[in-house]
């Protein structure tokens, strides 16, 4: 008997333990997806942060002089923020004057998108899948991530404070330098490739949940290929390589069901009001 | 010695099943909870932003999710992991849902409160940078107001 309870005890242990192992594999799984790490003081410097990118990047692109156009992005961005945004940011988005072909986001909320990109578009959809793309940069928080911009005692939030609460040259190098690294991932080397497959992925996904068709991503991703397929998204994988992964993506979770919306009167008549 | 046996598994119960129920909140405007994973499906409820729920599973994007007694799939977009920080978001949005709201002077000043950013360091952070701090406050009266927004999404029409 004792040892028929003996290893009946035995046996629960190694299944709790194995559920546990399942468990925290599971949370693993949960937090892989959503993962969320990061204190209040870090959403505040983050903002702090992306406002002085934000500001950079409006010194090298003016904003567009066409309050109707900038108006209808920021509607069509906040439809996208309802599916895919981050509930303690506020969001602003912005065509910027130049003929580029590319859209940039800030940390803290601030999207970018070109003239030159916008007239490549044929319907809001389009225009909806690249704005949500940008979202994913900042909600996933690459930058942040990449430049080492985290919580705790040694984190970027102490370190920022201190740096903007001093008024020493060294202070304002310091800063300097954060944000040209910053400008350094956006114009030169670009995220890791991995932080654009999810950009494009979490994109076409939150897209579709909005209600837009997810594959009005990949043709506008194969027209501007066919513009300049080497200076344009230079930053980016492989047009081919990114169009298979969304198309992948969309077959898998069956995305396209028919009923997406494309949105082009309404985009025309926004473009038109825009000229 | 039987009461002994019981209490050895009981204690080894205790120790080794961990607790199962992990919490996430909506973060959306909305989610629908579905049967099956996928966009068209039947709905077997609708949360709104803040509501938690208890996560069953997860499969890929998808997390089977526990709500009034009912399971269902919901994207996992949707969720986060953290509670809502409502108050700072509250304060931000009611500000902008006022329908003067939609063009003002003093938007700035109001958005850069509301992120936490006293007149100090801002100040002080305009002075760092080289930026267009008037284009970035420009910028920032671009924005619609909540009723326009809501219009604008529920305009009928493919």
């Amino acid at each position: 008997m004792t040892r028929l309870i003996t290893a009946l005890a035995a046996l629960l242990v190694l299944t709790g333990t194995a559920l546990a192992a399942e468990h925290d594999s599971a949370r693993a799984r949960i937090h892989q997806l959503t993962v969320e790490e990061y204190t209040r003081a870090d959403v505040t410097r983050e903002i702090e942060f992306g406002r002085q990118v934000a500001a950079q990047i409006l010194e090298t692109y003016p904003l567009v002089n066409n309050v109707n156009l900038q108006r209808y992005v920021n509607l069509v961005g906040l439809s996208m923020i309802r599916v895919n945004g981050r509930p303690e940011l506020e969001y602003r988005f912005a065509v910027i004057d130049t003929e580029e072909i590319n859209a940039y986001a800030a940390p803290g909320g601030y999207v970018f998108i070109t003239l030159g990109a916008v007239k490549q578009m044929r319907n809001e959809a389009e225009l909806a899948c690249v704005l949500s793309h940008e979202l994913t940069h900042i909600n996933r928080r690459h930058i942040v991530k990449e430049l080492n911009i985290s919580g705790g005692d040694s984190g970027f939030a102490n370190a920022f404070s201190r740096i903007i609460s001093s008024s020493t040259e060294t202070a304002r190098v310091a800063f300097s330098e954060l944000v040209d690294q910053a400008f350094t991932i956006l114009y030169e080397r670009g995220y890791k490739r991995a932080d654009e497959r999810e950009a494009d992925l979490d994109g076409a996904m939150s897209c579709a949940l909005a209600g837009y068709d997810p594959l009005a991503f990949t043709r506008f991703l194969n027209r501007i290929a066919k513009v300049n397929a080497t200076k344009t998204y230079d930053t980016h994988p492989a047009f081919s390589e990114r169009v298979a992964e969304i198309e992948r993506l969309v077959k898998m979770e069956r995305l396209a069901l028919g009923d997406g919306r494309i949105k082009e009167r309404r985009f025309v008549k926004n473009m038109a009001s825009g000229k | 010695m039987l009461k002994r046996s019981f209490m050895i598994i009981i204690l080894s119960l205790a120790l080794t099943l961990p607790a199962f129920a992990e919490e996430m909140y909506v973060r959306a405007r909305s989610a629908r909870v579905t049967v099956e994973q996928g966009l068209g499906g039947t709905a077997v409820a609708t949360l709104s932003r803040g509501d938690a729920v208890e996560v069953v599973s997860t499969d890929g994007r998808w997390v089977k999710v526990a709500v009034d007694g009912k399971e269902g799939w919901v994207a996992s977009l949707l969720l986060t992991s953290r509670a809502i920080a409502a108050p700072e978001r509250e304060s931000t949005y009611a500000d902008s849902d006022a329908p003067k709201a939609r063009v003002r002077a003093s938007s700035y000043q109001t958005a850069a409160a509301a992120r936490g950013l006293s007149d100090e360091n801002r100040q002080r952070l305009d002075e760092f940078g080289t930026g267009n701090f008037e284009g970035l406050a420009t910028m920032e009266t671009f924005r619609p107001s909540e009723e326009e927004l809501e219009a604008f999404i529920e305009e009928e029409g493919r």
